[in-house]
């Protein structure tokens, strides 16, 4: 045969072995798994496994702070990743970014309001995925940066426009991008981290109920008052099994103990006969007496 | 005082609030420097190094909780010096702090001022009219100064080194052979002895190269390169506002071995077993101790005493043959996803 056959100076690419193919970071080719005959089952299914108990490692070095839950018309529940919490998984998936451009700042109609937005490439060296030019982007009319003007303002959401940048690549290539309510919960089985601290989003109720005013499902009965700073108290949630229960949350700017009082307790006290005492709608208009008197009192003195 | 400020929470809120105004009030931006490296700048990236000395103005400022530690770190540094020096005049053997913040500077290649700093004080010891000890007063995180008790302990932690290169740069400055970090703590303030051994005369040496090289990117317009470790850049007030690196990553392993996948099930299947078996095994040994020969139920015991060979070596001894290795012990923690 002649030296220069094509055919004969191709060089031979070995096929992947058994073992090699259930790397998911191995490619495999529909050729390859064929030749593996029954194997090709145990291959796919162990490489399946590998991405699935990576996607669940990832989610367990999250924490519930590091999620916004958002709530569709049909009620059903998905956790959004923050930047902060890709950032605690990218090691685990081997996640490098690469191609990083400038960030270029896009001033809006208004004139004052403005953006910034970035470009960066990603891979996944657990998987061997690129995405290519992911944008991120973060905007100064945000919550994170509402109280700030000038050049904090500017540096702040340039940085948080990177990590954007790098929270979308990791959320794509991790598989992160939208995880329903039950594979946090099953993530986080025996970790003791709670999915009622997460963030709540869309689909919550309004944005003050989302910060912790009453909530759908509240009591209808006014809260107690502090039997220390006598301001309103505040309903939160228990964790760990532990009912709702109201709480002062002056105590500490105010210097005073720390005083909780159960939920159940103060609706069995609501029951109760005006003969026991104060029902809370009376301490309720209390309160609201107090502070027309107090609020008289202000106008008097100016 | 306002109405609104009527109730003692109110009022509480309101004194928090002009405090940190008045701290925000005092915020200057830092000023560029580009013509030489602060004794406190050194950094484990260059490329920070070279953007503290151009656009130190390129860090998110900081808000009225970091002012007001700083704040206190500054009056801290003072109210200590002025102890020591109370201090030193009323022992004996006594000394005295002199020549608070006294100018130190170092030369590069071509007489180039490359690193320049001001020492807290000198410690001058009864005696002594001439020289004296170089103090670096530090008010680090409590948690942190715990944690500190050699210069090895300060150089190694990525929040400390800088002061540890800082005192450095002073003792070759100064031409003197040992200084102290005065670390502030809740107690008695930490002496920490900083010596110019060979290997911190190596580490300045590495300093002041890269101190020169910082300068002459400047000289040149150019910027040093990236550092490769996300971990720094994780660390970096610059990351995303003036630098934009790629990141590299470490990877999870990926362990195909089959043989291993059925040893780790058949492990996580007798793990519980395994648990209270040790339990139990424990519970036997300590209710059997001493029982010779003895009768329970279906089991028959039979023990014997034997002779124990143990060093019984005095503390310091122990310490002294005592070696850490950074590698020794690895720590397991499996867990079935």
């Amino acid at each position: 045969m002649d030296d220069q056959d094509p055919i004969e100076s191709e060089p031979l690419t070995p096929a992947p072995t058994t073992l090699a193919l259930r790397d998911p970071r191995v490619p495999a080719t529909l050729d390859d798994l064929a030749a593996l005959r029954g194997q090709a089952i145990e291959v796919v299914e162990t490489r399946a496994t590998v991405l699935e108990t990576l996607r669940k490692r990832g989610i367990r070095l999250t924490v519930p702070e590091d999620w916004l839950l958002f709530r569709n018309a049909q009620g059903r529940i998905t956790g959004y990743l923050s930047d902060a919490g890709a950032g605690r998984l990218r090691d685990l998936i081997g996640i490098e970014v690469f191609d990083v451009e400038e960030p270029r700042r896009l001033m809006a109609g208004d004139g004052q309001s403005f953006m910034y937005v970035q470009r960066a490439s990603g891979r996944a060296k657990t998987t061997g995925q690129v995405v290519e030019k992911v944008e991120g982007g973060r905007a100064s009319t945000e919550d994170f940066c509402k109280d700030d003007t000038g050049a904090v303002l500017d540096l702040k959401v340039k940085k948080a426009c990177r990590a954007n940048v790098n929270g979308s690549i990791v959320r794509e290539l991790a598989g992160l991008k939208n995880v329903s309510e039950d594979d946090l919960r099953e993530a986080w089985k025996g970790t003791g981290k709670d999915l009622a601290h997460a963030n709540r989003g869309r689909g919550f109720g309004t944005q003050d109920e989302r910060l912790g005013a009453a909530r759908a499902g509240t009591p209808d009965v006014p809260p107690p008052t502090c039997p220390h700073c006598q301001t309103p108290a505040t309903l939160r949630q228990g964790r760990g099994g532990k009912g709702a229960f109201y709480g002062c949350r002056h105590w500490d700017k105010a210097g005073h103990p720390k005083w909780t009082l159960d939920l159940e307790k103060w609706l069995a006290q609501a029951k109760a006969s005006p003969a026991d005492g104060p029902t809370p709608e009376d301490v309720a208009a209390d309160n609201r007496l107090d502070a027309e008197i107090a609020a008289r009192d202000a106008r008097g003195a100016k | 005082m306002t109405p609104e400020a009527a109730t003692g929470v109110a009022l509480a809120d309101q004194v928090r609030d002009q405090w940190a105004k008045w701290l925000l009030v005092q915020r200057r931006p830092p000023k560029a420097h580009p013509d030489v490296v602060y004794a406190s700048g050194w950094r484990a990236c260059t490329r920070r190094m070279f953007y503290d000395v151009t656009v130190p103005d390129q860090v998110v400022p900081f808000d009225a909780e970091t002012l007001a530690r700083f704040q206190r770190g500054e009056d801290r540094e003072r109210d200590l010096l002025i102890t020591m020096s109370h201090i030193g005049h009323a022992q004996r053997p006594g000394f005295a702090i002199v020549a608070q913040q006294f100018p130190v500077a170092l030369d590069g290649r071509r007489r180039r001022q490359v690193i320049r700093g001001y020492i807290d004080g000198l410690l001058r010891p009864e005696g002594d009219h001439r020289g004296g000890i170089p103090l670096e007063v530090k008010t680090w995180s409590t948690n942190i100064v715990e944690r500190l008790s050699s210069f090895d302990d300060v150089i190694e932690n990525p929040w400390t080194q800088s002061g540890a290169y800082q005192l450095l740069a002073y003792l070759l400055g100064h031409n003197v052979p040992f200084g102290y970090l005065v670390l502030d703590r809740s107690g008695i303030p930490k002496l920490v002895v900083v010596e110019l051994t060979d290997v911190n005369l190596q580490r300045m040496e590495t300093f002041l190269a890269r101190a020169e090289a910082v300068l002459d990117h400047v000289e040149a317009g150019t910027v040093p390169d990236f550092i490769d470790d996300p971990a720094e850049c994780a660390r970096c007030p610059y990351f995303g506002t003036a630098c934009h690196p790629p990141l590299a990553a470490q990877a999870t392993q990926v362990l195909t071995d089959p043989d291993l996948e059925a040893t780790l099930e058949r492990w996580w299947a007798l793990r519980e077993a395994g648990r209270e078996w040790r339990g139990l095994d424990d519970q036997v040994k300590q209710q059997l101790r001493g029982v010779e020969s003895g009768v329970a139920g279906h089991f028959a015991i039979s023990g014997r005493w034997g002779k124990q060979t143990r060093l019984d070596l005095p503390d310091d001894l122990k310490r002294q043959y005592t070696v850490a290795d950074p590698k020794g012990r690895f720590t397991l923690d499996i867990a079935r996803l």
